[in-house]
């Protein structure tokens, strides 16, 4: 909350109430100060989410220009008593300045100093990894000329040691590295009003409410609670690999609520369980109503302040996310929040942890521009995926559908590693069954090459094959165990080459060895038979 | 509040001569934010009050006609009164309405105009 007296969040809703307006600033080594003769129009405001960095930006109608680069304090002031009490809205740096010809005044856009991490990123100037995430942020600040007002604190996963620089060369911004600490330490990363120091902003509970004389009476609008938050999920790979963490008994209590941190370039390893905990501690229980009000001027919040609204027998714990205030003559403050946007991960294909004995992960190396993927126990799951498969066909036929297709679908993976190469052509058809029911059949080919060599199989097929250095085998697959129906190559207990089969139907004939034939015959009175035949020669 | 002769001022000629008459207003200026909150109780900013003289001039001769006409006619004027809020004689830049002068006979130095009256607007908000 701003610094300010009680009288002042009490008078600001008063009719008749007098404003003022300053902002001070250097101009060749003098201190200037313009005023309410000086300042048509006033706007500072800020728009951000939870888990982002917020620059907040001011835009100023003067009748004075005000050189770019200038650093100036705007600060607002209410008449208490015959003297006007100002609250401060912090430094700002002038970003633009246009003329305006026919008002003949002057445009002027300013920023907070997170205007100084608007830069792009190719290596950290200061300090050498692996680092702490802290030592990180403050590297950082270094780097962007600001100071790091958390610098000596403790905050979610400030210890968290990072190997080496996971940005280095990748076209970012610092602006976006912040917008990732954000995520990793689970707060909004901001510059502070009072003392314009880079700060780690949590929720802050001011334990106020505000009530009916505080909001005007349109553009009143409270929606749907948002949260509690139970669940924090990290996910990369363009979200197909997840973990996560929950709060069972939230989830029981209350329905799920998750927070998901997609690509994040710190907690994008093996190790990024390790960080899931401290960020449930930080954000779990988060809750607050979505709103969009207009109000006279409150004016006395920050942003992540957390207050109440009471609107006749209802009250709605709200937070500052989004504030966008107009001083002219008179004073207009609109504030609203959002609802976060919605996400959906599956958490049956989810885990807790990337460090399990049967590993499946798969990590995209940016700067290397390399995928990284690791499936050691794909030749069980593709069996397990087959039984499944039959289960599902097993099914389907129990559900004819009753239209045709109504979805088709095909798709080809190819999945490598150092040692196992796998090809999975897929095709999945899906119908509405006579109940209703979306029934669904899908079909697999796999092919797979690996230490044993090509083995081929596909959904329903009576058979498998796979070729290798010993030869070729077909094996049934239509029993439990797969049978073997023909080999031919090198049989190590022979210690010789054999072809070898269960069945084998020869359409003509069949010769044994130089001397012997084996062959359908009709002879002279019309018999039909099968006879051995000799068919060498010089006997 | 019009206490001695002197008590109005305007460009550095005392009016009170020249008047029968003077009229003080202080008149309040609201913001365009001021209405009703959802409470239904009113609010809004007050831009300020912004004092306004309105003189009621006796018939004039031509001389003094002279004199004052382009006082009258300046887009701005330097006018000093005596604020009964402020016990004080208060300095404000101000600018005129619109006046109209009869005459119905030649005037000069014996046959005056017919007397008018003229307004004197605050240009700011009495501080």
């Amino acid at each position: 909350m701003k610094v300010c007296t009680s009288r002042f969040k009490s008078d600001i809703k008063l009719f008749g109430k007098e404003l003022d307006s300053k902002i001070t600033y250097t101009l060749n080594e003098e201190e200037v100060e313009l005023g309410a003769e000086d300042l048509n129009s006033i706007n500072p405001h800020y728009e951000t989410e939870i888990l982002k960095s917020v620059m907040k930006q001011l835009d100023i109608d003067s009748n004075v220009e005000i050189p770019v680069g200038t650093i100036l304090t705007y600060q607002f002031g209410l008449k208490i008593d015959g003297q006007y009490e100002y609250i401060t809205y912090g430094n700002y740096v002038v970003y633009n300045v246009e003329k305006q010809e026919d008002t003949k005044s002057y445009k002027i856009t300013c920023y907070d100093k997170m205007l100084n991490t608007m830069k792009k990123y190719t290596v950290l100037q200061n300090g050498v990894f692996p680092m702490t995430v802290r030592d990180f942020i403050s590297n950082l600040c270094l780097d962007c000329d600001l100071v790091f007002k958390n610098a000596s604190d403790t905050f979610c996963n400030y210890d968290k040691v990072i190997e080496s620089d996971p940005y280095e060369n990748l076209d970012y911004l610092y602006r976006d590295l912040f917008d990732e600490l954000s995520q990793v330490t689970g707060s909004n990363i901001c510059i502070n009003e009072e003392d314009n120091e880079l700060e780690i902003r949590y929720v802050n509970d001011t334990n106020t409410t505000i009530d009916e004389e505080y909001l005007k009476d349109t553009n009143v609008t409270f929606g749907e609670k948002y949260g509690p938050v139970n669940s924090i999920v990290l996910s990369r790979a363009a979200e197909s690999d997840s973990i996560y963490l929950r709060d069972e008994e939230s989830v029981t209590e209350n329905g799920l609520c998750e927070v998901k941190i997609k690509d994040n370039q710190i907690m994008n390893f093996n190790d990024r369980s390790d960080y899931l905990q401290e960020l449930l501690d930080t954000l779990g229980g988060l809750e607050y109503y979505i709103n969009d009000f207009t109000s006279p001027g409150i004016m006395y919040y920050n942003l992540l302040d957390k207050y109440n609204i009471t609107v006749g027998e209802n009250t709605y714990s709200c937070i500052m996310f989004n504030d966008d205030v107009n001083v002219t003559q008179g004073l207009e403050e609109v504030i609203n929040t959002p609802m976060p946007e919605g996400t959906k991960t599956d958490y049956n294909k989810a885990d807790k942890t990337d460090r399990k004995i049967n590993q499946a992960y798969i990590i995209v190396d940016k700067q290397n521009q390399e995928i990284e993927a690791l499936t050691s126990t794909v030749q069980t799951i593709s069996t397990t995926e087959n039984n499944n498969y039959q289960e599902l066909l097993g099914k389907f036929n129990e559900y004819m559908p009753i239209t045709d297709f109504s979805e088709l679908e095909n798709s080809v993976r190819q999945l490598q590693t150092d040692t196992y190469t796998k090809t999975e052509i897929q095709q999945i058809a899906r119908g509405v069954g006579v109940d209703g029911t979306v029934v669904e059949a899908v079909i697999s080919e796999i092919g797979t090459f690996d230490a044993d060599g090509l083995t081929i199989e596909k959904t329903n097929a009576k058979t498998k094959g796979n070729f290798n250095e010993k030869g070729m085998t077909i094996t049934d697959a239509t029993g439990s165990i797969d049978s073997e129906l023909l080999f031919a190559g090198y049989d190590e207990e022979l210690d010789e080459t054999i072809v070898r089969t269960k069945n084998i139907n020869v359409e003509k004939y069949l010769t044994i060895g130089k001397y012997s034939r084996i062959e359908d015959f009709i002879d002279d009175d019309n018999n039909e038979g099968t006879g051995i035949f000799f068919v060498g020669g010089g006997y | 509040m019009f206490i001695d002769k002197n008590s109005i001022i305007i460009n550095n000629i005392s009016m009170g001569q020249y008047i029968v008459e003077a009229k003080y207003g202080y008149h309040k200026l609201w913001a365009p934010d001021s209405g009703r909150n959802l409470a239904g109780t009113n609010t809004g900013t007050l831009v300020g009050i912004f004092p306004k003289l309105t003189l009621q001039f006796r018939s004039l001769t031509k001389t003094e006609l002279e004199l004052l006409a382009p006082v009258l006619d300046s887009p701005r004027q330097t006018l000093t009164y005596y604020d009964p809020n402020k016990k004080a004689s208060v300095t404000m830049d101000t600018y005129t309405g619109d006046y109209e002068v009869i005459n119905q006979h030649i005037v000069n130095e014996n046959l005056k105009n017919k007397g008018f009256s003229c307004s004197f607007i605050s240009v700011r908000k009495r501080t």
